[in-house]
């Protein structure tokens, strides 16, 4: 039996980066993507302590830099998701559709909109990912 | 979690006498030519002038409204001030009301940066009224709205739930002028929004209600409608069909046969509900293929089609749409559609940029099978040649 990653941690954010960068599925939806994302985790109704910041660098179908950095500041990416750690599992875990929790606000984007709406394949194949890896969510 | 947004819906005969109950000062019809040719701009700007209301017009919408003619109509409602715009016009007019009035409420937005995900505060100025004279885009219920972009020649779609009217007439004596050509396609694109609307993966229980009953208007009353514009029941029961269909896929998505319904009319102008419904066929087969439970066949039960299994029902599903194409005189290929001014090479050049656009629009990912860049490339060649689906 794998055991569990947990979630918001830089061994799940490193098993994501194998993941997208073996993913054929994610190498060919996400070809013309350029752009790094935070994924905020908001700790309320968790075990975390305070917000984590995982941070990808995607780049024409690959996955160049995976990183929980200790200072948010580190990066400055071209877009943040941020949700709670229920919000994310509902979408990992639960089968939540990405476009429905963004539209319920469930998980917040903020970047070029109009960019992720041309790319909505990209970001599709990007969470099928996130579903490879078996999870721990860190819920209270 | 989820949400059904709709209008006030005022339908039926005499619906647009509800205009004369509306309280205001001062009322912004966004219009097309045509419209003010027709006399509608009269007749809705006599309703507001009895309401008390003062009336300015933008009447320069053109087909498939590019970014640069919003940004002009929102200049002209800015030094205007309405407290009540209308949308007034096909699917373009009313696209072009929701986009100008996101501009008048956020001055200096780029159309571009309007988003499902970010709240516009829309209602701060003005509240918007929709009033639909054709049967089908659905537009009068969306918070969608399809623009251009000449620069780039692909369709931006995008919008906000923010941008759902406040109210939508739905006054069939509007639509009774159409002639039979723009009846039938307006008239599938409303069937192309049901069924999308039914098996895409934003679909609800609450869109599952309307976007069936449409299909089934749709199959029942459109060959009526086009044979005799003057068959007044065929015309309502259209013109409920399509704001149905728009209150279903509205609240879901649309799929696939859009976004390259979207990529095809922007390249080659094809008018918006004859390119999605030519595409429907052709995804459906596609969407059935692959390792997904699909819905097609619920479809078609309701239908009262062939569908003991999900595939036979697919295929029936297929079938009868094919079958009303032909019906009210619609193309069922691209090559037919495109017809002898576009020629194979033509069309061979066009098709990077037709992948592209397609993979571009953010519907593509909402269907039950979503392609991969080969198979979107696929897809448009078997349309052309008007080949079943058989990967």
């Amino acid at each position: 039996m794998t055991d569990k990653i947990d979630f918001g941690t830089e061994a799940w954010i490193q098993q994501l980066m194998v993941e997208l960068n073996n993913s054929e599925d994610y190498a060919e939806a996400a070809k013309n993507w350029e752009g790094d994302i935070y994924f905020v985790v908001e700790p309320k109704g968790s075990q975390l302590t305070e917000k984590v910041y995982m941070y990808v660098d995607l780049w024409h179908g690959k996955c160049r830099h995976a990183e929980v950095p200790d200072d948010p500041t580190k990066f400055k990416p071209e877009f943040t998701i941020s949700g709670t750690v229920k919000s994310f599992k509902e979408v990992i875990d639960d089968g939540l559709d990405p476009m429905k929790a963004m539209l319920t606000r469930k998980l917040k984007l903020t970047g070029n909109m109009a960019k992720i709406m041309r790319n909505v394949k990209s970001a599709n194949q990007l969470v099928h990912c996130c579903t490879f890896i078996p999870t721990n969510f860190p819920l209270e | 979690m989820w949400y059904f947004r709709s209008p006030e819906i005022v339908f039926g005969e005499d619906a647009l006498d509800h205009l004369d109950t509306l309280q205001g000062k001062r009322a912004f019809i966004v219009t097309d030519p045509m419209m003010l040719e027709l006399g509608f701009v009269d007749l809705v700007a006599a309703h507001l002038t009895d309401a008390g209301l003062t009336v300015g017009t933008f009447p320069d919408v053109e087909p498939e409204p590019s970014v640069q003619t919003i940004r002009t109509g929102a200049e002209k409602m800015l030094a205007f001030e309405p407290d009540w715009i209308v949308g007034l016009g096909g699917g373009s007019a009313m696209d072009a009301a929701k986009a100008m009035w996101a501009l008048y409420e956020n001055p200096g937005l780029d159309p571009a940066d309007i988003n499902p995900f970010e709240p516009l505060g829309l209602r701060r100025k003005a509240r918007l009224i929709v009033i639909p004279t054709t049967s089908g885009t659905g537009s009068e219920a969306t918070w969608a709205t399809v623009l251009t972009d000449t620069a780039e020649n692909r369709k931006l779609g995008t919008g906000s739930p923010e941008m759902v009217a406040d109210i939508a007439i739905v006054d069939p004596a509007l639509p009774a002028k159409m002639p039979p050509r723009l009846t039938a396609d307006t008239g599938l694109d409303a069937l192309t929004h049901a069924i999308e609307g039914y098996t895409c993966s934003l679909r609800n229980d609450f869109s599952d209600a309307v976007c069936l009953k449409a299909a089934q208007l749709v199959f029942e009353y459109l060959p009526r409608a086009v044979k005799n514009g003057d068959d007044a029941e065929a015309r309502e029961k259209m013109h409920n069909a399509a704001t149905l269909a728009g209150l279903g896929f509205g609240n879901a998505m649309a799929a696939l046969a859009h976004s390259m319904g979207h990529s095809l009319g922007a390249i080659f102008h094809v008018p918006h509900g004859r390119a999605v419904a030519l595409f429907l066929p052709y995804t459906i087969q596609f969407i059935q293929r692959g390792d997904a439970e699909t819905r097609f066949h619920e479809i078609s039960r309701f239908l009262g089609l062939p569908a003991s299994t999900p595939d036979e029902g697919a295929i029936s599903l297929v079938t009868a749409i094919r079958d009303l194409s032909r019906e009210v005189g619609q193309p069922l290929s691209l090559k037919e559609t495109l017809g002898d001014g576009v020629s194979r090479a033509d069309f061979d050049a066009a098709l990077d940029a037709l992948v592209a656009n397609a993979e571009a629009d953010s519907v593509i990912a909402m269907g039950d099978r979503i392609p991969t860049t080969d198979e979107v490339r696929q897809l448009f060649e078997y349309a052309y040649e008007g080949k079943n689906i058989d990967f």
